[in-house]
């Protein structure tokens, strides 16, 4: 974003966008396979100084999730506007960067003396990892229950990180509304990590700058999907632009409202949506089936906000629909039979 | 505070941050400008924002693109990959995601790929990766190597082989059980050099466990399946015994798509495992208990009279003869000197018994006049009278008395309620059941399936849209056609085979005119079997690895078992049972062991106790044909290193769940030195040629009794050059596939290459297509059994039905006649958890697992998970290292809590041994009994064949073990 010389951009500048892109991620499809992880990873951060970080994380709800307890650390807006205080995660938080002892275990002589172990970054066993509860889930048996939570930058309507930086690196894509940090103009300040309420930008503590995701705009800028919504082999995700009638992501999000945001009490308008998942009958206490699904409401309500109850009156509404032998167009959408149509017009191959 | 006013803002975040930085890695070099920041502030430099974002669009870049895929790391496999390589090595990979469905109305299959193949690249330059031939240093296993060259290498494998054909024969050299994670070249390749060394070989997917021994027991064959668009017409999903989040990753849409389609998922697992979480209704069955709640089901179905009766009048035994005096099928034999294998029926319209059709299922009578109920007298020839019921009466009496709901749910642990639910909604809807490969692994798995299909069969639920017992389509016939040419198809192998088959069919037809297409499939292979020194496993493991000390124990054994394995093997040889080929003696014990994609001290029970201690001391050589060093391979005397997946051409074997077949480019050379699996072969037959020529020996005799000479033997390895190399065997492939009308007519290798991947058009003309039984189609889904149940094709077993009832002395001895619940037998002892696993996330098998990249998806090592309440009670926390224990082993982990666990229960998936402490993982913990029943190899549907046959020696499953807290040392 080429400014004139001498001028300084207003926070309001900064956060302008003419269209935005959004991301819609369906939690009834999610399988936690980290697919988009990889994704993600070995596109823009298998380098020494990114290890930690996941700008696309994949965990295990409910559960400290990624980074661990963000939710606890602050940032972002109070009910009535105000900027909340907010924490830097760890190294550990940020899900550490484990490496490992190969050499010693199979090459050194060792027999059978040395397992293959990880350390971690900061040196001895690690406390706690990425993924760290993966599986482990809530409740009691026979009624455990659990979801998955994948993660990325929201690319918000109003960044908390755009608000934070002292240097005015950060700025919104007028064409789309993507969130990019200019690494140039960073100075690793990090107000912007703290700030961020959904914790997803990350330190480089090589560069001595921030990094987040940067919603693969080398792709995008050709028309095709970012990787972790492209590589998604569960096909939950869609993409496109929310004003576009024709998408996937707006009839989600807009027409059928079954998309909505994680935490929209933090007040930056984050523009990644999900679907909740449903879940299957629970038990009553002599083993039999009630209609009741596992998850609690109020786990749901936790995360989504009180909307989310109208949306899984919805989506059981018209599955319900399906059962009976009708149809349903909103069944249709969340299946979506041609894998393409869920990216709207970023639908070009990466050749 | 107005959002408005952004300058307050920021300036409150600038107060807010605290300052504290909570990472402390050091600058290695500071990218930021001191002089900028001051400029910035005089006015004099630009606010742009410009170059850095070429340092983004910098990383998005390659050099060039190949198709790629990966063989067999998972089912289905054969994902469709552009690998993208930059200077001379692969950089990453993505899905070309671009295979269409069958139709419209279906969900297509993209992307396919999943986070395995996703992130494949990262295995090719780990440490782990072998480069170079290498010779070990010191004992086995001491960790230390030599590099050496590769003429060095060969020629001590070489002279190895010639040593062991001198000393024993050419039964001196074993291949033991390679898997096909090499790829398809690697895996023809394999079983082509050993069946030409004449070179012995337990059968890989019995030893791998993955027999579905139950299956065949009632179907007379075992690998059916479907695509998995199949499972939009169902309106009941059953998924037993199976995670498919974990293992068929890239299908897992079709599951949640056909749930949002108004489809009901049903989950029938001890654990709540991570595919449950999108299911309506879990099943939560004690683990092993599965047959209990299925034989519950088909009560309840025959009680509420909710069964199909013509299906099962039609397709099934049930209203088949047995004798009320030696629990036997009555017989044309002993009622007028007729064929033994002629049963009957009863039917009320004649007023008498009737012949069971042989040729085929449709009755010349009334269907509607058979009886499924009585019990009538019978005179014999020999002027006796027999008591003749119905299988259907029998089967009723026992459901009865021991499976109603309230007796079957103390069994297997869930609610009456649920049995009934279950019962009524399968009854009504038409029900998709997908079978995994864990009850291959239960001790008493047969049993589990054949309880499953029998309430598939009550209910009608195979051979039409949406239905199906499925599991195991994958087709391999370019693979198997490899495997044992003497010609290229251009040379007129198809020929020869067809005239084989020709021949076979007039011999068969001759004794039995209602001989059918596949009834001669499949002796063509169990004679084939017999010539092709492939072995029932459990037989070597026994007589070579040892294992007859863990599986004879006395404490350990089945206590409804009237035999120990050792027993059962002994008079199965005695009775003729066993064929003498298969008895493993001494005269054909190993000397030479060679390893390819196999990690026995991972996959085989017990492995790291009996492989180390009893197996290897009895090679004079052992060596691998690896990509990476694996935990066993670190036992190797010689190691050579193989090219891997973007390293060389190939394609992939395809399970119909994806019925498209994937090209594999060479995008990049391996490192190092590293050959193809292809080369490596061919190489080591001209070395032995040479060596042969040098030592004066100039031939051997093969298993089959065939003399072969040693200057022959690269010539008919390659075909005198025909297949030289992987490029060639493509080639081959794709003749061979095209030929038989699996690819398109006409279809080439160039067509391929530019393509990448392209659809299957049939099942060819081989075993599969039989197994499968029905039309294949390319517009709508497939499913199995069509044949049986549209055209009355006859099933190939004693039979010629779906059967239930196996009159077998021994299944009647054991009293497993019909399908029973038994309790899992106490391997290792009696211990308060039940031991469950399976396939880990991943990395399906051992490819991934200790790979840095993936490790780091996770804790970075092996968890056992542990049920929390549990835990809090035994004083444990999570992250504890805690010993997992029972009468023969331990092995200790980090311990997960988890809700989704039972209390009874303990969780893991698998891991490399090297992971653990001692390189003991769980497997050591596993003796791996296997059920002896399956050693009746005389009887139709329990015979020897590929892919199926002889007892599983990995039974694991719901094994007893402890968990405490490791003491502080």
């Amino acid at each position: 974003m080429k400014m004139p010389v001498g001028t300084v951009p207003s926070k309001q500048q900064l956060m302008q966008s003419d269209r935005q892109v959004a991301t819609v991620i369906d939690l009834n499809k999610c399988m936690g396979c980290q697919a988009c992880v990889v994704a993600c990873k070995n596109l823009w951060t298998e380098r020494e100084d990114a290890h930690h970080m996941r700008w696309m994380s994949v965990a295990t709800a409910p559960g400290p999730l990624y980074p661990r307890d963000f939710e606890k650390k602050g940032g972002g807006y109070d009910a009535t506007g105000n900027a909340r205080p907010g924490e830097l995660p760890t190294m550990v938080d940020s899900g550490d960067a484990f490496t490992f002892n190969h050499q010693e275990v199979l090459y050194e002589g060792n027999a059978q003396d040395k397992k293959l172990e990880p350390t971690s970054a900061l040196g001895g066993a690690p406390e706690w990892g990425y993924n760290w509860e993966e599986d482990q889930g809530a409740g009691v048996w026979p009624n455990p229950y659990y979801f998955y939570m994948p993660r990325k930058c929201n690319h918000c309507s109003h960044p908390a990180c755009i608000d934070a930086c002292s240097r005015n690196a950060i700025y919104k894509r007028k064409e789309d509304g993507i969130v990019l940090i200019d690494l140039d103009r960073c100075e690793g300040h990090r107000h912007c990590v703290a700030a961020c309420p959904y914790k997803m930008v990350f330190f480089n503590p090589v560069k001595q700058k921030s990094e987040k995701c940067i919603e693969c705009f080398p792709r995008i800028d050709k028309k095709i999907a970012s990787a972790c919504n492209r590589q998604c082999p569960g096909r939950t995700r869609a993409f496109g632009f929310l004003d576009d009638e024709n998408s996937l992501v707006h009839k989600l999000v807009e027409k059928y409202k079954v998309a909505i945001p994680l935490h929209p009490e933090y007040g930056t308008t984050p523009n990644v949506y999900y679907v909740p998942p449903m879940s299957p009958q629970a038990f009553d206490s002599d083993n039999n089936l009630t209609d009741e699904m596992r998850i609690p409401d109020s786990v749901l309500e936790g995360y989504f906000g009180k909307e989310v109850h109208k949306v899984m009156d919805t989506l059981l509404a018209e599955r319900q629909k399906k059962k009976d032998g009708g149809s349903s167009e909103l069944m249709d959408l969340l299946i979506s039979r041609k894998w393409q149509d869920r990216y709207a017009e970023f639908t070009n191959h990466p050749v | 505070m107005n959002k408005g006013d952004i300058t307050l803002a920021r300036r409150d975040f600038l107060k807010l941050t605290g300052g504290a930085a909570g990472l402390s890695l050091v600058t290695l070099n500071g990218c930021s400008s001191d002089t900028f920041v001051a400029e910035v502030s005089d006015g004099k430099a630009d606010i742009a924002y410009t170059s850095w974002e070429d340092v983004y669009v910098k990383q998005w870049d390659w050099d060039t693109i190949s198709w790629g895929s990966h063989n067999n790391q998972c089912l289905p496999a054969g994902c469709t990959f552009r690998v993208y390589s930059r200077n001379g090595l692969v950089w990453r990979e993505e899905q070309y995601a671009n295979s269409a469905a069958c139709s419209d109305e279906y969900p297509d299959y993209n992307p396919m790929g999943c986070q395995k193949g996703c992130a494949f690249h990262n295995l090719l330059y780990s440490e782990e990766r072998l480069r170079y031939p290498m010779k070990r240093v010191g004992e086995r296993g001491a960790g230390k190597w030599q590099r050496i060259s590769w003429d060095e290498a060969l020629t001590e494998v070489a002279d190895a082989i010639l040593d062991a054909h001198e000393e024993i024969g050419s039964a001196g050299f074993h291949v033991d059980a390679p898997h096909n994670h090499g790829g398809g070249v690697g895996k023809s390749g394999v079983h082509r050099f050993a069946h030409q060394l004449g070179a012995v070989m337990p059968e890989t997917n019995v030893a791998i466990g993955d027999d579905l021994k139950g299956v065949s027991q009632v179907f007379g064959k075992m690998r059916m399946g479907m695509t998995s668009d199949n499972m939009f017409d169902a309106d009941i999903l059953i998924f037993s015994n199976t995670n498919w989040s974990y293992t068929v990753t890239p299908m897992y849409h079709f599951i949640t798509e056909a749930r949002y389609n108004g489809a009901e998922v049903i989950l029938v697992n001890p654990d709540y495992n991570p595919s449950t979480i999108h299911a309506d209704i879990h099943v939560p069955v004690v683990a092993g208990s599965d047959a209990a709640y299925w034989l519950s089901v088909s009560q309840v179905m025959i009680e509420e009279e909710i069964y199909d009766r013509d299906f099962i009048l039609e397709q099934t035994d049930m209203p088949m003869l047995v004798r009320r005096d030696n629990a036997k099928f009555l017989s044309a034999e002993e009622v007028d000197g007729g064929r033994p294998d002629q049963f009957y029926f009863y039917d009320s319209g004649v007023g008498g018994i009737a012949q069971a059709p042989r040729a085929s299922l449709k009755y010349e009578g009334k269907l509607e006049q058979l009886e499924l109920e009585g019990l009538w007298k019978v005179r014999l020839a020999d002027g006796s009278d027999v008591e003749v019921e119905t299988v259907f009466a029998r089967l009723k009496d026992m459901l009865n008395r021991e499976y109603k709901p309230e007796l079957a749910a103390e069994m297997c642990g869930t609610s009456p309620s649920l049995i009934r639910e279950v019962a009524r909604k399968v009854a009504t809807k038409r029900t998709h059941f997908y079978n995994g490969f864990s009850t291959a692994k239960h001790y008493h798995g047969d049993l589990m399936e054949r309880a499953a299909i029998l309430m598939l069969g009550l209910s009608g639920n195979w051979g039409k849209p949406g239905t199906g017992f499925n599991n195991f389509l994958m087709m391999v016939d370019h693979v198997a056609h490899i495997t044992g040419a003497e010609k290229t198809v251009a040379q007129g192998q198809l020929i020869d085979n067809k005239h084989a088959l020709d021949e076979l069919t007039k011999e068969l037809k001759a004794s039995d005119p209602a001989v059918s297409e596949e009834d001669a499939i499949i002796e063509l292979m169990v004679r084939k079997q017999l010539k092709s020194a492939t072995v029932p496993p459990a037989i070597w493991m026994y007589n070579y690895a040892g294992y007859n000390k863990l599986w004879d124990k006395k404490e350990w054994q089945d206590p409804t078992s009237p035999m120990t394995f050792g027993e059962y093997l002994s008079e199965g040889l005695e009775k003729g049972y066993i064929d003498p080929t298969y008895k493993c003696g001494p005269e054909t014990r190993p000397q030479v062991l060679m390893y390819n994609c196999h990690n026995p001290l991972r996959r085989q029970r017990a492995g790291s106790q009996m492989y180390i201690e009893e197996l290897w001391p009895k090679a004079k050589m052992i060596f691998y044909v690896e990509t990476r060093m694996s935990s066993s391979a670190a036992f190797a005397d010689i190691l050579l290193p193989s090219a891997w997946y973007y390293e060389k051409e190939d394609t992939t074997s395809v399970f119909a769940h994806f019925p498209y077949q994937a090209m594999q480019e060479k995008a990049v050379n391996p490192p190092g030195e590293a050959h193809t699996e292809w080369e490596i072969y061919r190489d080591i037959m001209e070395k032995i040629g040479e060596r042969a020529a040098q030592r004066n020996m100039k031939q051997f005799v093969d298993w089959g009794g065939t003399t072969r000479k040693y200057s022959d033997m690269k010539d008919r390895f390659t075909i005198n050059g025909a297949l030289n190399d992987n490029a060639d065997v493509v080639r081959e492939f794709v003749d061979y596939n095209a030929a038989v009308g699996i690819f398109p007519k006409d279809y080439t290798l160039e067509k391929f290459e530019e393509e990448g991947q392209v659809r299957i058009q049939s099942l060819g003309t081989s075993s599969q297509r039989h197994t499968q039984a029905s039309d294949w189609h390319t517009d709508k889904p497939c499913y199995a059994m069509g044949w049986h149940v549209d055209k009355k094709l006859p099933y190939p077993t004693h039979t010629r039905r779906a059967q239930f009832y196996m009159d077998h002395e021994w299944f009647i001895g054991a009293g497993e006649a019909f399908p029973v619940h038994k309790d899992t037998p106490p391997q290792g002892g009696h211990h308060p958890f039940r031991l469950v696993s399976g396939h880990p996330r991943i990395s399906v098998h051992t490819l991934h697992l200790a790979n840095p990249h993936f490790m780091k998806l996770h804790r970075g090592q092996p968890v056992v998970f542990l049920n929390t309440e549990v835990a809090a009670e035994k004083g444990i926390s999570d992250g504890d290292q805690v010993l997992m224990s029972n009468d023969y082993a331990e092995s200790e982990f980090m311990v997960s809590l988890s809700a989704a666990v039972s209390r009874d229960q303990v969780l893991t998936y698998m891991w490399e041994p090297y992971q653990f402490k001692n390189w003991r993982s769980h497997d050591a913990l596993m003796p791996g009994i296997p059920k002896p029943t399956p050693l009746a190899m005389n009887y139709t549907q329990c015979r020897f064949h590929i892919a199926t046959g002889s007892p599983n020696p990995a039974s694991d499953r719901a094994i007893r073990v402890d968990i405490n807290k490791v003491k502080d040392a």
